[in-house]
């Protein structure tokens, strides 16, 4: 799997551009301003934070997130064709998979039972504890993405 | 030049530079602390520049998200800053990210308070006024400079 990533023309490109790799990463960094701008606003207006804001607003912010997902899945997938082999031995890269995959069926459990109940709220009602629950494990593993993330380059630990 | 070299012999830049895990995790806290003041602040822009038709001054609350994030990245940025203090402080890229971030922190402080003034009645058809939309894409647009000034800082000497 490894060397057939390395032979893919991708790959190569990756490699072969000096400037391709210090740019996808710039465009990582504003994905990740993105998703988590947005994840920030929901999850914290379900923890209370501001309830002044209705709770249907989630509906128009959702799209944000997905919009800084897409851009990161993209750039990191290209990070992972310009070298396999670093990434997928690396323990933090794991990590932060795991957190993202454990991030997305906690989003999953969010769409399937609360999503489509939003626009029956009251603007200023109070989530219950279950789906207060479920935005702080959001934020939580957001938070910890990006700490592995950044982890990744210093992996192994000298 | 004197307080650069102050600073990276400081026990703080000695810290940083020294262990191997805190240099890593405060480069973490810097990405966290970038990601809810940018974010935010990228989510009030883009609701001025007519991306939503929802409430805006409810956002106000988030201020205190904004400032908060302020503070760890700017924290966690001296933090780094002095681990090589005279590098970065002559690195051309590092200077535009710290123009970049003070432009773009004063006219997101600008829009805020035109936003939290007057945005209760931007509600309708209408949307913000030009202005307050001009500065909104220019502030957004600094941030996104500012992330590009910081990144190529590793790469150019």
């Amino acid at each position: 799997m490894i060397e057939w990533i390395q032979n893919t023309w991708l790959s190569e490109t990756m490699i072969s551009l000096q400037w391709a790799f210090p740019i996808c990463e710039a465009l990582h960094f504003v994905g990740l301003c993105i998703l988590m701008g947005s994840i920030a606003v929901i999850d914290l207006r379900l923890l209370g934070f501001a309830r002044s804001l209705p709770a249907r607003v989630i509906h128009q912010l959702l799209p944000w997130a997905w919009i800084g997902f897409g851009l990161n899945l993209i750039t990191g997938t290209l990070f992972y064709f310009s070298g396999p082999d670093f990434y997928y031995p690396n323990t933090a890269f794991r990590v932060k998979m795991v957190l993202i995959l454990l991030a997305g069926l906690n989003a999953l459990w969010f769409q399937l039972t609360v999503n489509r109940d939003l626009d029956s709220w009251p603007d200023d009602a109070d989530a219950s504890s279950q789906v207060k629950a479920m935005a702080g494990i959001s934020l939580g593993l957001w938070v910890a993405v990006i700490c592995f993330g950044r982890f990744i380059m210093y992996w192994p630990p000298i | 030049m004197g307080l650069l070299l102050w600073l990276e012999n400081s026990s703080l830049a000695d810290a940083v530079r020294s262990t191997t895990w805190v240099y890593p995790w405060v480069n973490a806290f810097h990405s966290v602390g970038m990601g809810f003041l940018v974010g935010v602040v990228f989510m009030i822009c883009l609701r001025v520049l007519g991306f939503g038709r929802f409430p805006i001054a409810p956002l106000e609350k988030y201020l205190l998200v904004v400032r908060s994030a302020f503070v760890l990245s700017l924290a966690t940025g001296i933090s780094l800053f002095s681990a090589e203090a005279p590098r970065f402080f002559f690195s051309p890229t590092f200077q535009i990210k710290a123009l970049l971030i003070v432009l773009g922190g004063v006219t997101a402080w600008r829009l805020f308070k035109i936003v939290f003034r007057d945005g209760a009645g931007w509600s309708g058809a209408g949307g913000a006024p030009l202005a307050a939309k001009v500065i909104a894409g220019v502030s957004l647009m600094c941030w996104v400079g500012a992330i590009f000034a910081g990144r190529m800082t590793a790469y150019l000497p």
